[in-house]
């Protein structure tokens, strides 16, 4: 099953370009992990994916061909918008019940246990809760109703590092429980690779790269070694990002095996996660299309357009 | 990757055809939610007229009957309840139909309302019906107690067409729980189509003023054709002034609503200028008369009956645009 699957999806408000021509297949068990700078378009997919807006062309389905804000889909899908939108006015007991009677299932018991995990009293109005709380608080809603994929708008973006870290935590221990599938969009690149396993690397509103973590690891390196003249075999190598210091050339390259030698005169070493993020971010031309198996098309279609 | 229009047959349409028959948000839940939300808001609307309920229910209306020069005070109050019960629907709008979809736009929480299992448009219904027709519900209470103690104060008998003025007409219970469900679905609409509750209470209260006022000037004569009756046996005076005696059946009721009345000729043509000049000898020569339109009186109800008809349906037309809107927009 898909977890999220577009194919053409294009969205535009006015003159605005949010999103153009983006196809994508995620499969179900992942952690994905959307990365983009502001205005990369995340926000746009994310509420195409909840039903909120509706593509201006493609399409874009859900949980395996659902249709995104069908009765199905919203039984189905938990989300959480930028922000953590609340009502602030309620307490937070109040707040639960109000989504419980929103829902068409709940696990009142669940949310409840979790909130006193937690510590915050259901008697303290939400507009009194710390940052951290009110995004926990949110969280809880969107997973008593027990969905079977959390999608997570910017969850970390107004968050401290602790409660940050806490809510990772939080999030982390929900997947093992229910075996969620989670999309979360983030424009922080640290720590990205202690949460998610699959990454989709939005730019500009285009789709840049996409594909579970180690496959894309695997196919990255960095490569070291002199500058000026690069006798890099092109067909087999494709460099992201060249950044020369001194007389050494440090490149982001794209493999089309993950286990070949390295080029004579140049020396590789891993890249992480944030290398790649960065170095793809920093060149919106650079892009992998994979289509909807990435596996398959990791090392293939390489592109400096 | 190019930003070009992809074939026709793939604008938005779902993945696959919306078949799905799942179970729905029961009502109950939903309206559980409408009170959480809603009470403090309706609490504090519902105020101002529970004091003028009070006040009514407490202090003799001032009596008309017996004379004119009756105590001021309790003149002032007749005015003041009159002028808090003409502000309720106002309000009603303004803080509770303006604010429903505005509000939760710009502080967010429309996305998460309507990412939740209940689907917009009866969590919209559910907001708004219970509402408005518990507002309706108390504004006709109101009604028929203002219209019970403007009589005991002998209002009727001593200025019978006065019941027609705009503002005693539309505080009739009837009109007066239409005007009320009209205001929140005006403001309902704006809010839902500006977003923002602030330009959305001004354009509410613009909208709302512009349609009442048009209603008392022009609209509320015509609901009916205007009967014309002839006044022969006017008094009249040289330069255009007349007087005229006319015997309407009133007993307690309202009098006729009387819309204009001119000298003319018996066929009914109009006197010219120069003609008003003349001596009343030859006004009564030429058997100048009185030309009348008015309402009669037994249309008082039938024009209540009208008048909330006529709300109810534009409320109802308010609501469905609503939910079109609503269904159609993003959040």
């Amino acid at each position: 099953m898909k977890l999220m699957e577009t194919s053409g999806l294009t969205k535009r408000f006015r003159r605005t370009w949010a999103l153009r021509d983006c196809t994508l297949a995620i499969p179900a068990g992942h952690v994905v992990a959307l990365v983009g700078p502001n205005g990369a378009g995340k926000t746009t997919l994310l509420n195409l994916a909840v039903g909120l807006l509706r593509p201006t062309f493609g399409r874009i389905s859900v949980l395996g061909g659902e249709k995104p804000g069908s009765v199905a889909a919203r039984r189905r899908v938990g989300f959480v918008a930028q922000d953590a939108p609340l009502y602030g006015h309620l307490p937070a007991g109040d707040m639960l019940h109000l989504a419980r009677n929103l829902n068409l299932t709940w696990d009142e018991e669940r949310a409840r246990d979790r909130l006193a995990d937690l510590g915050i009293p259901l008697a303290r109005k939400v507009r009194q809760l710390s940052g951290g709380q009110r995004a926990q608080l949110a969280l809880t809603v969107a997973l008593a109703k027990r969905p079977e994929v959390l999608i997570l708008d910017e969850p970390l973006a107004s968050l401290d590092p602790l409660a940050r870290h806490d809510f990772m935590g939080s999030l982390m221990a929900a997947v093992a429980e229910d075996g969620l599938s989670v999309v979360f969009s983030s424009h922080v690149v640290s720590e990205l690779e202690r949460i998610a396993d699959y990454l989709v690397v939005l730019n500009e509103g285009r789709l840049q790269l996409a594909g579970e973590v180690d496959v894309l690891l695997g196919a990255h390196h960095i490569l070291t070694g002199p500058g000026g003249e690069m006798a890099l075999d092109s067909k087999r190598i494709a460099v992201v990002q060249a950044t020369q210091a001194g007389a050494q050339a440090h490149l982001l390259v794209r493999t089309s095996a993950a286990d070949q030698p390295d080029p004579p005169g140049w020396l590789s070493s891993p890249a992480t996660l944030e290398d790649l993020v960065l170095a793809y971010l920093r060149d919106p031309k650079a892009s992998v299309l994979p289509g909807p198996d990435l596996t398959a098309a990791a090392g293939g279609q390489a592109a400096r357009a | 990757m190019t930003a070009s229009a992809p074939p026709a047959g793939l604008r938005g349409e779902p993945l696959r055809p919306a078949g799905e028959k799942s179970a729905r948000v029961a009502w109950r839940r939903l309206a559980w939610v409408t009170w959480r939300q809603q009470r403090t808001a309706l609490a504090g609307l519902l105020a101002l007229p529970a004091v003028a309920a009070i006040a009514m229910a407490a202090i003799a209306a001032p009596d008309y009957g017996s004379s004119y020069t009756d105590d001021p005070a309790r003149v002032g109050l007749k005015s003041a309840v009159v002028l808090l019960l003409q502000l309720t629907p106002v309000l009603a709008g303004l803080f509770i139909g303006a604010p429903l979809i505005a509000r939760e736009a710009e502080q967010g929480t429309l996305r998460l309302a309507w990412t939740q299992g209940a689907d917009r448009t009866r969590w919209l219904l559910c907001r708004t019906v219970p509402v408005m027709v518990l507002l309706a519900l108390a504004a006709a209470g109101l009604g028929l107690e203002l219209r019970w103690w403007l009589r005991a104060g002998g209002w009727a008998v001593w200025y019978a067409g006065g019941q027609w003025l705009p503002q005693f007409f539309s505080l009739n219970p009837l009109p007066f729980a239409g005007w009320v469900t009209l205001s929140v679905s005006l403001g309902l609409l704006l809010g839902a189509a500006i977003r923002r509750t602030v330009p959305a209470m001004a354009a509410m209260l613009a909208c709302y003023a512009a349609l009442l006022s048009a209603t008392s000037l022009w609209w509320r004569h015509g609901y009916l054709s205007p009967l014309l009756r002839v006044v022969p046996h006017a008094t009249i005076v040289s330069g255009g002034g007349y007087g005229y005696g006319v015997g309407f059946s009133r007993g307690s009721g309202p009098g006729p609503y009387i819309l204009g009345t001119r000298l003319g000729w018996p066929d009914g043509r109009p006197l010219s200028a120069s003609q008003l000049n003349h001596t009343a000898a030859w006004f009564r020569e030429h058997h100048i008369a009185v030309w009348m339109t008015y309402q009669p009186s037994n249309r008082y109800s039938t024009f209540q009956f009208i008048e909330f008809g006529w709300l109810v349906a534009l409320s109802a037309l308010l609501v469905g645009l609503t939910v079109v809107l609503i269904s159609r927009r993003a959040a």
